[in-house]
């Protein structure tokens, strides 16, 4: 009862005009800018980020909220017309939806999306109303010894979920945690990792190190890969656009599927959409009556994974805002981007700020409703962005980048430090390290240092207290267990091989 | 893939030097001190582990069994260092010439160098894209863009 008098109030500050308005643009821009290939929605926040520094602390979150929706929706869009994913959790969606364009049927394929993002995703959004408070009540009980423990545990789990190459992963990690300390040290004024420059004194700037990692990094791999832009057709009518109702009976249990199965991996770091659309198309597929025919376009591929990449959203907004503690990519841009706001997600989050926390879950249900009536009619003129030759597409990302640069201070010495992270996540990416280990780093790691150290200081220097408090050391431990699995998973089945054998 | 397993092996000697500078300075800076912790205290650690595990991924990468060489995609990656490079020139030349020039400029190498397309679609394109920019982020938004001596 008192969530949902809470949640009322919520609805009342996104339901202002000027909010709405935010919560529009902002779906409508995420939704352009995730159409384009190759730019995920982490690469979507970072570089429409700037956009919102002008504005009061709820407009920015709100309209921050529907980028990172209509980013997710408009990588569908790619995937189905292109057979390009936009990003990692689009790829299963090119499988059957692509299919489906092919088949004269990219309309129903697109719409069949945008319904299932929005169930799934409003299921995530309900479940995340009913799960916060609780979560966060109970994390009011953290002192540091826990955060530091929670945040090696969801650290661990990115490291180990999110990449193929463990070592990568956490190396990945470190060098976040690196950056993160360049500059002035909070609790002696030290410098550190500075060069004897002036400049790095104030530390570097996240949105500057995801802009380089995400957005420019992206557009140059697309380059060098040199992915081709030729769109399949897109009805213009509506009526053509709705799948039939045969379609929509066949997708049932895709539609409760990726519900469940993306919210639940939302909720974990690191597992992301990309695992859960990847898991809600194997479940579908192991139902299904006609499992033979997934892959060649059927509505039921389509559903599941979009569902799940959607559903997703919510879950991973559990723990950014009841823990501070974000599982990916794109939910460490939206921390930095509260922070900047003076908003610290966390336990605290609803008592201190509770017309942002209740605004911008109000402003979810809103962007969620808004993005199917969007999309449904306005899928032709998004897809026409795919018409728009890369070469005219880049330089305008490239643009953005440079306009976001500027927009966190005018020193040109950010262009630089621009340009030279751009080129550190091309690198990354061709020798296989994964970037968003790097930027949960950095996003984390003054946290993290700032917990460590207060333990220690609580203990006189002791660090068992790591491990003396209970909650704490459940959670290092499991993160220990974590760390591990992927040694115990490989030497079983060495095992398993040898008795084979 | 054995130009994938010579990257790793660049990759982890790279990050052990990293990783032994952290460690290095850090080991400089107080450690322990009566209030706690101090700022050498976190970095140490992390450096420390960055070169442990650079060592293990160098020797991972060189116990393992070599497979057969594959083809690097040379021009690719051409291109792509082609357009950083442009990008990065841009951005530094900005503080001079301006956002609207710098941008027209490298929109119009992006166009011309890296995509092939002739130099009127070069500068129709450089010159079009760096005039909406200009119209949207300046004058609409009143973002504070760098100006060149012609006043934008």
């Amino acid at each position: 009862m008192e969530t949902l008098a809470a949640l009322g109030q919520g609805f009342a500050v996104a339901l202002q005009p000027e909010n709405l308005l935010w919560c529009l643009l902002g779906c409508f821009l995420g939704t352009i800018v995730g159409v384009l290939p190759g730019l995920g929605p982490a690469a979507t926040i970072a570089l429409l980020l700037p956009l919102t520094f002008g504005m009061d602390p709820t407009g920015g979150i709100i309209m921050l909220a529907g980028i990172y929706f209509g980013a997710k929706y408009g990588g569908s869009t790619t995937s189905i017309l292109l057979n390009i994913p936009g990003e990692a959790s689009s790829v299963v969606t090119c499988l059957d939806g692509y299919q489906m364009a092919r088949k004269g049927r990219g309309g129903a394929a697109l719409g069949i999306a945008a319904i299932a993002s929005f169930v799934a995703g409003t299921f995530g959004i309900v479940a995340l109303t009913l799960l916060a408070p609780p979560i966060a009540e109970f994390a009011l009980s953290f002192s540091s010894p826990e955060y530091f423990a929670l945040m090696v545990l969801g650290l661990s789990l990115v490291v180990v979920l999110g990449g193929s190459s463990l070592i990568k992963a956490l190396l990945a990690l470190l060098v976040g945690l690196w950056l993160t300390s360049i500059g002035t040290d909070l609790f002696t004024s030290q410098s550190r990792f500075t060069f004897g420059s002036s400049f790095l004194l104030g530390g570097i700037d996240f949105m500057i190190v995801a802009v380089g990692l995400f957005a420019i990094a992206g557009v140059l791999e697309s380059i060098r890969a040199r992915e081709e832009t030729t769109a399949l057709p897109v009805p213009n009518r509506l009526r053509e656009l709705m799948p039939s109702w045969a379609e929509l009976k066949a997708c049932r249990f895709a539609f409760l599927n990726g519900s469940v199965v993306g919210f639940i991996v939302g909720v974990l770091p690191g597992a992301g959409s990309a695992i859960a659309s990847f898991i809600a198309y194997g479940v579908e597929k192991t139902v299904s009556r006609h499992p033979e025919k997934f892959g060649t376009g059927v509505p039921e591929g389509v559903a599941a994974p979009e569902g799940a990449n959607n559903a997703d959203s919510g879950g991973a907004m559990v723990p950014l805002l009841t823990l501070g503690i974000p599982g990916g990519g794109s939910t460490a841009i939206l921390l930095s981007a509260l922070i900047v706001w003076g908003v610290k997600p966390g336990p605290l989050m609803m008592t201190e700020s509770p017309e942002v926390f209740w605004g911008l879950i109000a402003s979810l249900y809103i962007g969620s409703v808004m993005l199917l009536v969007m999309n449904l009619p306005l899928v032709p003129l998004f897809a026409q962005i795919l018409r728009i030759p890369v070469y005219v597409l880049f330089p305008l990302i490239f643009g953005l980048a440079l306009v976001g640069a500027f927009g966190v201070s005018d020193n040109p010495m950010n262009l630089l430090l621009l340009a030279g992270f751009g080129l550190l996540g091309y690198v990354m990416v061709q020798f296989g390290f994964p970037p968003a280990p790097l930027i949960l780093g950095f996003v984390l790691g003054d946290a993290m240092e700032r917990a460590v150290r207060q333990s220690l200081t609580m203990s006189l220097g002791d660090p068992a207290i790591l491990v003396e408090r209970p909650l704490s050391a459940v959670m290092l431990a499991l993160a220990a267990l974590v760390l591990v699995s992927p040694l115990i998973g490989r030497l079983l089945r060495r095992r398993r091989a040898g008795v084979a054998v | 893939m054995a130009r994938r397993l010579d990257r790793d092996v660049l990759a982890g000697i790279a990050l052990a030097g990293l990783g032994g500078y952290v460690a290095w300075r850090a080991a400089g800076w107080d450690l322990l001190t009566e209030d706690g912790p101090g700022p050498g205290f976190f970095p140490l650690g992390y450096g420390v582990l960055m070169v442990a595990l650079s060592a293990l991924l160098v020797l991972r990468t060189l116990l393992q069994p070599r497979p057969d060489a594959e083809n690097g995609d040379v021009a690719g990656h051409a291109r792509a260092l082609a357009t950083w490079a442009a990008f990065a020139g841009a951005a530094f030349a900005m503080q001079w010439i301006g956002f609207v020039a710098g941008f027209a400029l490298l929109s119009a190498v992006v166009v011309v160098f890296v995509f092939g397309r002739g130099w009127a679609r070069g500068a129709a394109v450089g010159a079009a894209s760096a005039g909406v920019f200009w119209l949207v982020f300046e004058r609409l938004m009143g973002v504070g863009l760098p100006a060149g001596p012609w006043g934008f």
